[in-house]
């Protein structure tokens, strides 16, 4: 078993193989983080040179031609935002703007007012054939801080595969996917942090993985506590405040591009309808709403001893 | 036979075993203690490599330097801490003390892990 742990995507990125062969674990350990690089420069949203911004840069002028990357991280996005009819939005870039967990700095109630009118990702018009995006009204900011982690994952997988690695665990922070079995033949074992435990290390529970990915979005990541409020980083699309119903939602599905931007769109959304959501599209999840209450879906509920 | 029998028919000898069998296992509760904590390590990794792996019941102040300048790591008490940073925000600092866990500072690219690698039988961490 061979391991590699480096900063990226302004979080930490750890990556497990197993292999015969250190030399073939480390080129494709390096590949995979290369993947990773990539898709960081090009949805880097602090960096001014990065495509993504560039594209916003064109927000109401113009429609851009981007790279095969950006077209499809956009276009899986919208697939989202349609599934959970907009309470996960790549638009809400110009109100995470305005919110900085560091100097504790938030937008008063007539800017979000203002910026709410631009988050709409119905206001994303794509063209298949040409790749190229259009951001309808000038201002919109498409945000891509809810998904980029879980697709960069799922390409480290990729890469990972296509380097001959049979089996690993690609962990980008929360954003986790798995392949093949390790040497045991046992599958991965992902431990829950309980977002009630004031300890860092304090499981909810441990979830037997293999094939699949696992994303948490949880309140006590990036935040700031302001007249008593928490200020946390996940932003409902409908009110441009932190939304509010939940403490954690952790999801578990094959695609990590789809468990990232799925536990957004579910805390937003909250516990007993995004629930329900799951449910119904046969996905597996664990809410923890503000109370400390566990919602938990049927098939889960099985495998998991709590 | 009670207990004041007990005491009025024993001789000096069997108070000092008494008591060397009461000393005797406090004793063996004290080191199987120090054995269970003392098996920890502080792991220190700057910029994804391992570059110090320390007892954590040895104090001992360390200076590493990361992407920005130097991190200060002090280990005392069984207890582990960041005490300076040249990151802005302090996250690592503000976090105090840890005997488990992990203390991140991502400006820096330091971790501070306290933990046996050997009882890790969790592969990741979500949430």
């Amino acid at each position: 078993m061979f391991k590699k742990t480096k900063f990226l995507m302004d979080t930490v990125v750890t990556i497990t193989v197993i292999s015969n062969s250190e030399q073939e674990a480390n080129i494709a350990i390096d590949k995979a983080f290369l993947e990773i690089e990539k898709i960081e420069k090009l949805t880097n949203i602090f960096s001014k040179n990065s495509e993504i911004n560039n594209l916003n840069r064109y927000a109401g002028l113009k429609r851009l031609k981007v790279s095969d990357t950006l077209y499809n991280i956009i276009e899986l996005s919208l697939n989202i935002s349609q599934m959970t009819q907009g309470a996960f939005d790549i638009t809400i870039g110009s109100i995470t703007s305005l919110y900085d967990y560091y100097k504790k700095i938030k937008p008063d109630e007539d800017t979000i007012k203002k910026r709410l009118k631009l988050v709409n990702y119905k206001d994303i018009i794509l063209d298949k054939n040409n790749k190229t995006v259009f951001l309808k009204n000038k201002g919109m900011t498409i945000d891509l801080g809810g998904i980029a982690k879980g697709y960069a994952a799922d390409k480290a997988v990729e890469s990972l595969k296509e380097n001959n690695i049979k089996s690993g665990l690609v962990a980008i922070a929360g954003d986790i996917k798995s392949f093949g079995l390790k040497p045991n033949n046992k599958p991965w074992k992902i431990g829950i942090r309980d977002p009630r435990s004031k300890n860092k290390e304090d499981l909810l529970t441990a979830i037997d993985l293999t094939d699949m990915s696992i994303s948490t979005s949880g309140n006590y990541e990036r935040f700031f506590i302001s007249e008593g409020k928490r200020y946390h980083h996940i932003i409902s699309p409908f009110t441009g405040l932190p939304a509010s119903e939940c403490q954690s939602v952790t999801i578990i599905a094959k695609d990590c591009y789809l468990t990232d931007s799925l536990a957004t769109g579910i805390f937003v959304i909250g516990p007993k309808n995004g629930l329900k959501l799951l449910e119904d599209m046969g996905y597996e999840g664990i809410i923890i709403d503000k109370d400390g209450k566990l919602f938990i879906t049927q098939g889960l509920k099985k495998k998991l001893e709590l | 036979m009670n207990f004041k029998s007990i005491f009025e028919n024993s001789k000096p000898l069997d108070y000092f075993i008494f008591i060397f069998l009461i000393i005797f296992s406090l004793f063996g509760i004290l080191i199987t203690r120090q054995i269970k904590t003392d098996n920890s390590n502080v792991y220190i990794e700057v910029d994804g490599k391992l570059i110090y792996i320390l007892p954590i019941n040895k104090d001992k102040k360390i200076l590493v330097k990361g992407a920005l300048g130097l991190t200060e790591i002090e280990i005392k008490n069984k207890m582990v801490r960041i005490v300076d940073s040249p990151c802005k925000n302090k996250n690592c600092v503000k976090q105090g003390w840890i005997n488990k866990g992990t203390i991140i500072c991502l400006p820096n690219r330091v971790i501070v892990r306290v933990g046996n690698d050997n009882k890790h039988k969790i592969d990741g961490f979500t949430g």
